[in-house]
């Protein structure tokens, strides 16, 4: 399996910490070697006010479907009901942040007509990215439950090919009920491992919002601050750097591949990047990111340097977004 | 992709087609309103063909690079079993036909039947055309689902009730 060749040191030097990695890891009840790469990364004052923010449960945003129903209207008929809603463009222009509703946002019957979507905020900011546009063939390699697939169709105004691959029997069901409930039709849905599809330099946009720890949604899941060992982090990284690699291959050339992780962790971000750019040689070339909200990317970890170019991907981070944590890179196909 | 196992697109059997058009012509529309061209999913060994509208350039695609072995494509239409007889409309094809709902072509139901039919409830409606089947729509002519239509003598009046077959709040409660 492909891996970044200083996985194993960084690993390593994670697992090896002091007195306050050990305190704050009891404290807010992580597994230390966490807490230690934070502080690699944002030093202990930025680590600390990581750890804050990811006490704080993740508000809910939806993501307005503008192909079947203008925002404003939405946010009129949503308002009427007694929903309170905030726009917040820095995400996306379909962004807007739930302060309250009386019911739950999934159970109102705009949500039913397919007018909008509950995603988290940075999770939306990636298909813009991506830049989809009509006429262009897409291929969406991890799908369900269909946020960034039925995103790619309607900023694209049902006028791309969407090809979105699901391996997960009960997940690609969600998939396939999003896409009919948001009335996209320019789409095909697999049910396959999208490492293994009998086609190569087809599409004009790839999107791999790879599968990972989920170190990114503590905030709304805090069992995953104990679930996920250095080793599991190590198997993931090996599963995303195989699935970009192939992401490349899917790709036509000057085609555009974001790689998406709902993660912080830089094993799943920059080293998968790092590890690609080194694989697929000059076949490829890190992009500057369209959108302008996300951080830069990490350079330098546990002193291994990667390369330069890692930085002009972005990152979303807890206590600087207010968002969930998100890793995205965007990538180009340069030649076969 | 395991091939022999596989749903595999393919044009819709004669017989097929003729259950989708009956439907299409008892809920009062004509089949060329309701689909441009009916593909069956078949399942090896089912009971049953989903029929879907792909648009051409979906229905090429599927064709040059996937063998037609797909797991939903286009425009789900329902689900057809020809043993049976049976068509089991899907809600996107009546989001489709909605728009064409002019000239009450289509059952139209209050706030509070909006409510009821969305939990999947029998309702009373507004109007109701003079059909075995329509699409159930709220006050702003949005699709709800599909509904039999029930007409029953009631004091030796007719009583009409809709029936749910598939309402939106089906997507809900399936658990999303």
């Amino acid at each position: 399996m492909p891996r970044h060749p200083e996985l194993e040191s960084v690993l390593k030097s994670a697992q090896e910490y002091d007195e306050n990695v050990l305190r704050l890891a009891k404290r807010f009840g992580y597994l230390p070697y966490m807490v230690r790469r934070y502080i690699e990364i944002l030093g202990s004052d930025g680590a600390l006010e990581l750890l804050r923010a990811n006490e704080e449960p993740l508000p809910e945003y939806l993501r307005c479907n503008d192909y079947l129903i203008s925002c404003d209207a939405l946010a009129r008929r949503l308002e009427g009901k007694g929903v309170r809603l905030r726009h917040e463009p820095k995400f996306s222009p379909l962004a807007y942040r739930i302060l309250e509703s009386p019911v739950a946002p999934g159970a109102l019957h705009e949500h039913l007509l397919g007018y909008y979507y509950l995603q988290g905020p940075a999770s939306m900011s990636v298909v813009h990215a991506l830049e989809p546009e009509q006429g262009n063939r897409a291929l969406d390699m991890a799908a369900a439950p269909g946020g960034k697939a039925t995103q790619i169709l309607q900023l694209a105004r049902d006028q791309a090919l969407l090809v979105a691959v699901e391996k997960n029997r009960r997940r690609i069901r969600s998939l396939r009920a999003n896409m009919q409930r948001m009335r996209f039709t320019r789409y095909i849905l697999l049910r396959t491992d999208s490492r293994f599809l009998p086609m190569k330099s087809v599409f004009d946009k790839v999107l791999l919002d790879a599968p990972s720890t989920g170190e990114g949604i503590i905030r709304k899941d805090p069992s995953r601050r104990r679930s996920r060992t250095p080793r599991d982090l190590a198997i993931i990284h090996e599963l995303q750097v195989e699935m970009l690699l192939k992401a490349i291959d899917y790709a036509k050339r000057g085609a555009h591949i974001v790689y998406a992780a709902c993660t912080l962790a830089p094993e799943e971000g920059e080293m998968v990047i790092d590890a690609v750019l080194r694989a697929a040689e000059e076949r490829v070339d890190v992009e500057r990111l369209p959108i302008k909200y996300p951080s830069p990317g990490v350079t330098r970890y546990f002193g291994v340097s990667l390369d330069p170019r890692v930085r002009y991907c972005g990152r979303f981070w807890p206590h600087i977004h207010g968002s969930e944590g998100f890793f995205l890179c965007r990538l180009v196909k340069l030649r076969d | 992709m395991q091939a022999s196992k596989a749903p595999r697109l393919r044009r819709a059997r004669r017989e097929e087609e003729r259950l989708f058009e009956a439907f299409c012509r008892d809920a009062g529309f004509e089949p060329a309103e309701c689909a441009a061209g009916v593909y069956a999913l078949e399942v090896p060994g089912g009971s049953y063909v989903e029929l879907f509208d792909p648009p051409r350039e979906v229905l090429e695609f599927a064709e040059k690079h996937l063998d037609m072995i797909v797991y939903s494509v286009g425009l789900y239409l329902g689900l057809a079993d020809t043993a049976k007889q049976r068509f089991r409309p899907s809600l996107p094809l009546a989001h489709r036909l909605a728009e064409k709902c002019e000239a009450d072509r289509c059952c139209r139901v209050d706030s509070r039947g909006e409510k009821r039919f969305l939990y999947g409830r029998q309702v009373i409606p507004v109007h109701a055309p003079p059909r075995k089947v329509c699409i159930v729509t709220n006050s702003l002519g949005e699709a709800l689902g599909w509904a039999r239509v029930l007409v029953k003598s009631k004091n030796g009046r007719p009583k009409t009730t809709l029936v749910p077959v598939i309402d939106l709040g089906w997507y809900l409660r399936r658990g999303g």
